[in-house]
């Protein structure tokens, strides 16, 4: 009997950051082959660090990525303090994580907003959206504008940091500087808490993943900077020992690395793992808007991950609050640093999950390796997994809108294609 | 709480562009003279995105002028008027393709959807011919600016004078 064949296929990805395409083949109503074809150019970033000062790691890698520049330059700045000995502490490990929050605020709020919402509400894109939700969208965008402001006033701006270097920051803003946010913050907090019900509100399918869950664990906080790497199915590492577990490797359809766990393959880092593993590092407040926008510890819906980041956006909130009030500025801005020839290992949360870096220099502090493992590569194989589950249970749907939710589905995981796609194997031959 | 004090109308002129793509840089160029030649009558900014917040402060009777590059098929050098006042941009005109940015169509109609948006809003779109890496324009569209100068001139008079 011959076989039938349908293709899906969507030529160029939209509302997602960065170019990447989607193909799947059913071959007798079978999910024969799912592809996540990133074709995004390459950057580069891990050859054209070699040769330069650790010092400009921070501001070299922050390039990669306009949304989450600030998730860069604290995974380098851990590596590089972890290799030279150094610790940051006290103040400046707060400002660090104030800073961090800012950014959470600012990546989470475009994606629901403007990339996310529009999906639920059946919408094309959130312009047309802003329209019939002008009061919605107008919050949503004030609160992207909250966190861009926590970044500008630490950061010094807005989009790549400039106040931001290996040992700390360059100046350390005075608590009047500071207390002016706090007023926004609050305001931010309570808009916050709204959009986490309005998520809540959305149809949302039901469609869950039995998914390895990894992310950072710290001893009392929810993670952001610091911890151990650990997952639900007996992961528990020190950051030092992530390339014993993890493997990057190419594959033909997509210029980013997948990455898989030796052990056990696919996994999934992000919103939705740092919820699930650290729930209970989550403020009262927090907790208590999950429970009333129905999500218990764990959430396992790649669907509901717009709640989980609006309660991400809530948690940032109310901790800029806390560090806010409690800032007592540090004796100086950036601890010390003598380079040394050491190899160090960083990893930070950042919006979209484990974001590790890797690197050694020599006896001057030059860099003579690098290696960046951004969240979007690590998660392309569960999007390609989960996207096969998705059109194997809705394999009987009329085929504009099997494409449209295979759309939705990656749009579930906020991809960030400029980031996934900071490195490739050059072969060059020539006849 | 009092009214904020009141102020009259404001024009304002803004050109937008990458000063690093060849012809994308055109609208800072045009910016940069209209500010030289213009007397204060507007306030003429040059900016690498335009963005809802950018319009923050408006008020129904101010008047705005972007100026950017285009790429629509249009022999480089062209000079389009567009009136964003009544309604969208043509979907056509793309004024920076970029999957990691807004384009200035969409931001407009944010901007018109979310409010506050000026009464008058003009935008001259140039068309380019060179938008790789590096400075400086191509000649076509070099030709092209001081035409674009005169003319925003005119514009940003009129709307004072209105």
């Amino acid at each position: 009997m011959k076989k039938k064949t349908r293709t899906i296929r969507v030529k160029a990805l939209a509302r997602v950051e960065g170019e990447g395409a989607l193909h799947i083949k059913l071959v007798d109503d079978r999910v024969a082959e799912v592809r996540l074809e990133i074709f995004e150019p390459p950057r580069f970033f891990e050859a054209f660090l070699r040769g330069r000062s650790f010092a400009e790691a921070p501001d070299i890698t922050a390039r990669i990525c306009g949304i989450c520049p600030v998730a860069y330059q604290m995974s380098a700045c851990h590596a590089l303090e972890n290799a030279l000995g150094v610790e940051v502490g006290g103040s400046l490990r707060a400002l660090r994580r104030l800073l961090y929050c800012g950014e959470w605020i600012e990546s989470h709020m475009l994606h629901i907003t403007l990339l996310h919402a529009p999906d639920f509400l059946g919408y094309e894109d959130g312009f047309e959206m802003a329209r019939d939700h002008r009061e919605a969208v107008q919050r949503g965008l004030e609160l992207k504008k909250v966190g861009n402001e926590v970044m500008a006033l630490l950061g010094g701006r807005e989009v790549h940091p400039i106040n931001v270097r290996v040992g700390g920051f360059y100046r350390a803003p005075r608590p009047k500087e500071l207390a002016p946010l706090v007023e926004r913050l609050k305001w931010a907090r309570d808009a916050a808490r709204d959009t986490v019900l309005w998520t809540a509100s959305f149809p949302f399918p039901d469609h869950e993943m039995d998914y390895e869950f990894v992310s950072l664990r710290h001893p009392s906080e929810y993670p952001m900077n610091e911890g151990r790497v650990i997952s639900n199915r007996g992961l528990d590492i020190e950051v030092a020992e992530f390339e014993n577990h993890f493997v990057e490797e190419q594959v033909p359809h997509s210029s980013a690395l997948h990455a898989r766990l030796r052990e056990r393959g696919e996994y999934l880092t992000g919103p939705l793992a740092r919820y699930s593993l650290n729930y209970d590092r989550l403020t009262p407040l927090v907790q208590e808007t999950a429970r009333e926008a129905g999500l218990g510890p764990v959430c396992r819906n790649s669907f509901q991950s717009i709640v989980v980041r609006a309660l991400e956006v809530l948690y940032a909130c109310d901790e800029a609050i806390r560090i806010i009030e409690e800032y007592e500025p540090p004796d100086v801005s950036g601890v010390a640093i003598r380079p040394q020839a050491a190899t160090g290992h960083g990893c930070t949360e950042a919006p979209r999950g484990i974001l590790y870096h890797r690197y050694r220099l020599d006896a001057e502090g030059m860099i003579e390796d690098a290696t960046i493992v951004p969240p979007t590569s690590q998660n392309q194989g569960t999007i390609e997994s989960d996207l096969r589950r998705f059109v194997t249970a809705h394999i009987e749907d009329e085929e504009d809108v099997l494409r449209h939710q295979c759309e939705q589905v990656i749009r579930n995981y906020d991809p960030c294609i400029s980031c996934a796609t900071h490195f490739l194997k050059l072969h060059v031959s020539r006849e | 709480m009092t009214e904020s004090r009141a102020r009259s109308p404001r024009v304002r002129v803004i050109g937008l562009g990458n000063p690093y793509r060849h012809d994308d840089a055109v609208g800072l160029h045009v910016a940069r003279e209209v500010r030289r030649r213009c007397r204060g009558e507007a306030d003429v900014w040059e900016r690498e995105s335009f963005s809802t917040s950018t319009l923050q402060d408006s008020r129904p009777d101010d008047g705005l002028i972007l100026i950017d590059a285009a790429s629509s098929g249009e022999p480089p050098g062209t000079i389009q008027r567009l009136d964003a006042s009544l309604g969208p941009l043509p979907e056509a005109r793309s004024f920076r393709g970029s999957t990691h940015a807004i384009s200035v169509s969409e931001s407009i109609e944010l901007a018109r959807a979310l409010g506050p948006f000026p009464a008058r809003l003009i935008v001259y779109a140039i068309e380019g011919e060179d938008f790789a890496l590096g400075e400086g324009l191509s000649p076509r569209v070099t030709a092209a600016v001081s035409e674009t100068v005169e003319r925003v001139l005119r514009e940003l008079r009129s709307m004072v004078e209105a």
